[in-house]
């Protein structure tokens, strides 16, 4: 449905200069590669989280994928449509929603907004109805579309803003970087909402995001991003079992036991009576834990996996 | 079709009640700039001369029609633009199944119904309390001609000036200048061709008499007959600013990175 070809992008920054007419009629230009001949496809439903350091060309992809952006080069499919023509057609089918950036008018209740989009993708009155309640329902805010916007707080303005941008059922649903910015409870409703929205109404939606959470809770698809090319397309059982040479045993200790006695016999990561954990390399798993069967009186014993967040923090 | 630009319109109406005051104190000021004109105006009338065929009568109602003509044919958003360009939000509009030109048009008409509105009430105060001699309009047919004219090379140089705002932040320069050659070359404070024939005819080889001074100098019928080669150049500016801006569009919305995160 979506597929990306060989996609770069290069952004000409203009390089100031002192002189006003050198820089009006003589502008120098500094190239910089966003997106490095970057490949993928996404199919129909998928949910497919974006991540990697600032920078890493996450925002960039979306802008092209939307029709915002021109692309430097390569090839950009979805449903046959070239994004960059923005055909009504295409539009209609998609929504792009960025954290902090808003479309809701500021000075009017959001409901006047909604009725604005509704006229502009000539959602029928029945359908608009319809939708308006089910997502205030998803989201818990009926009450909030008839107060002016500017008197709402940031986590009930994000709510408003997701309604607003899925008034016309798209698709397709790029989400660049949703909760930024909100506090943790609004995070909380914000991923709640798109896990629900995606399941009950099987959308397409393509997540980027700096906090390790959103992706980890919402994609089973992981692409990983750094300096405008992917290192790793999967699902996230797939990273962890590629880049992840370690697992954490952790151990609730009958006893206290003095702490070198421990160091002894493995790298110990935590100690605080009566839980210790160690790190072990995978391929020492079985020899360790028979080990510590043997030496150390326990009364339970867990093996856990590397956080995704170590994982993916070395991979850059 | 049609609909969503009437929500654009009914939408920014209310954006402007939210701002009331803001406009009231505007029109204010626009008061305070006829009167002055038109006083101005009237002082020089005291001993009855005439400027080339513009007696009394004649250019004072050219200065009150000339202020609800430039009121409807100025009224416009379009400065949004380069602010939107700038902080990026105007890709809220460009991922939208409609025009970005119609969208401004809605706008626009906004502005401009708002602003005549006021302009209206305000040329009645002083044609009812100064006894100002205005002039029944004539030729209504051509001076709509002009009009309309006037309307679209407004619109689509105000369009290109907003469209600067791709390539620099600094937008308020072009627009500085073209403020500049109105208030010289349009006809705001008094008509054009009581100039030096020379220069009337170089200035109206430029756009800016095709904004309002043609159509109000129609409507006081101090047109001399033949007016053929005027219509052909208000109608070349139409056309020439028209693709300008469209091509001045396409090219900044391909060249530009619209930043943000
Ligand atoms: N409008 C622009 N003009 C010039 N360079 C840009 C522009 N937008 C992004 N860049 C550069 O392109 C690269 C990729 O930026 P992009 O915004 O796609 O990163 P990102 O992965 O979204 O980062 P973040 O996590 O910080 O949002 C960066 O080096 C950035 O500096
Ligand atoms: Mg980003």
């Amino acid at each position: 449905m979506i597929s990306v070809n060989n996609l770069s992008k290069v952004y000409k920054v203009h390089q100031r200069r002192s002189n006003l007419l050198a820089d009006i009629f003589f502008r120098k230009y500094k190239e910089i590669v966003a997106l490095d001949k970057v490949s993928f496809s996404i199919g129909e439903n998928e949910l497919v989280g974006f991540i990697g350091p600032n920078g890493a060309g996450k925002t960039t992809t979306l802008k092209i994928l939307s029709g915002v952006l021109y692309p430097s080069s390569g090839n950009v499919n979805i449903w046959g449509f070239y994004p960059f023509d923005k055909k009504p057609d295409f539009l209609k089918q998609i929504a792009f929603i960025m954290g902090q950036r808003n479309q809701l008018v500021w000075d009017l209740p959001a409901i006047d907004t909604f009725k604005l989009n509704q006229a502009v993708y000539e959602v029928p009155e029945n359908e608009f109805k319809k939708t308006v309640g089910e997502l205030s329902e998803l989201l818990d805010c009926r009450d909030l579309v008839y107060k002016p916007v500017k008197t709402l707080s940031m986590g009930e303005r994000m709510k408003m803003e997701l309604i607003a941008a899925l008034i016309h059922q798209p698709k397709i649903i790029f989400l660049d970087e949703p909760t930024i910015g909100l506090d943790i409870f609004s995070q909380e409703a914000v991923r709640n909402f798109i896990k629900r929205y995606q399941q009950e109404f099987k959308k397409t939606i393509i997540l980027t995001s700096h906090y390790l959470e959103d992706v980890k809770r919402l994609a089973k698809r992981l692409i990983v991003i750094d300096k405008g090319k992917i290192l790793h397309d999967g699902n996230l059982k797939d990273i962890l079992a590629k880049f992840s040479n370690e697992k954490f045993v952790s151990i609730i200790l009958e006893k206290e036991i003095d702490e070198t006695e421990l160091s002894d016999i493995g790298q110990l990561v935590s100690y605080k009576f009566p839980k210790a954990v160690f790190k072990v390399k995978k391929n020492q798993l079985a020899e360790k834990i028979s080990v510590i069967s043997k030496k150390i009186p326990f009364a339970d014993l867990n093996i856990e996996e590397e956080r995704i967040e170590e994982v993916v923090k070395k991979m850059f | 079709m049609f609909k969503k630009y009437q929500l654009v319109f009914s939408t920014t109406v209310k954006e402007y009640f939210a701002y009331r005051l803001n406009f009231v104190l505007w029109r204010l000021r626009m008061f305070i700039y006829l009167a002055s004109t038109y006083f101005f105006w009237q002082a020089v009338f005291e001993k009855n001369i005439t400027f080339g065929h513009y007696d009394k009568s004649a250019i004072l109602s050219y200065i009150l029609y000339v202020s609800l003509i430039s009121n409807f044919v100025f009224g416009t958003r379009t400065s949004d633009i380069a602010a939107e360009i700038n902080d990026g939000s105007i890709i809220n509009w460009l991922l939208k199944p409609i025009s970005f030109f119609r969208l401004y048009m809605a706008k626009d008409l906004v502005d401009k119904i708002m602003n005549i509105a006021f302009s209206l009430f305000e040329v009645w105060l002083i044609v009812y309390f100064f006894k100002a001699p205005l002039i029944a309009p004539k030729n209504i047919l051509l001076a709509s001609l002009f009009f309309i004219n006037g309307l679209a090379i407004s619109f689509y140089v105000n369009m290109m000036l907003s469209f600067i705002g791709f390539w620099t932040t600094e937008v308020w320069a072009p627009r500085f200048v073209f403020m500049i050659m109105v208030l010289f070359a349009a006809g705001t404070y008094f008509p054009l061709d009581i100039l030096p024939p020379l220069l009337y005819k170089i200035m109206i080889m430029t756009p800016f008499p095709y904004l309002f001074f043609m159509t109000t100098r129609t409507l006081v019928g101090r047109t001399d007959g033949f007016v053929l080669f005027e219509v052909l150049i208000s109608f070349f500016w139409v056309i020439a600013c028209f693709f300008l801006a469209k091509r001045i569009w396409k090219k900044g919305n391909k060249s530009f990175s619209f930043w943000g995160r």
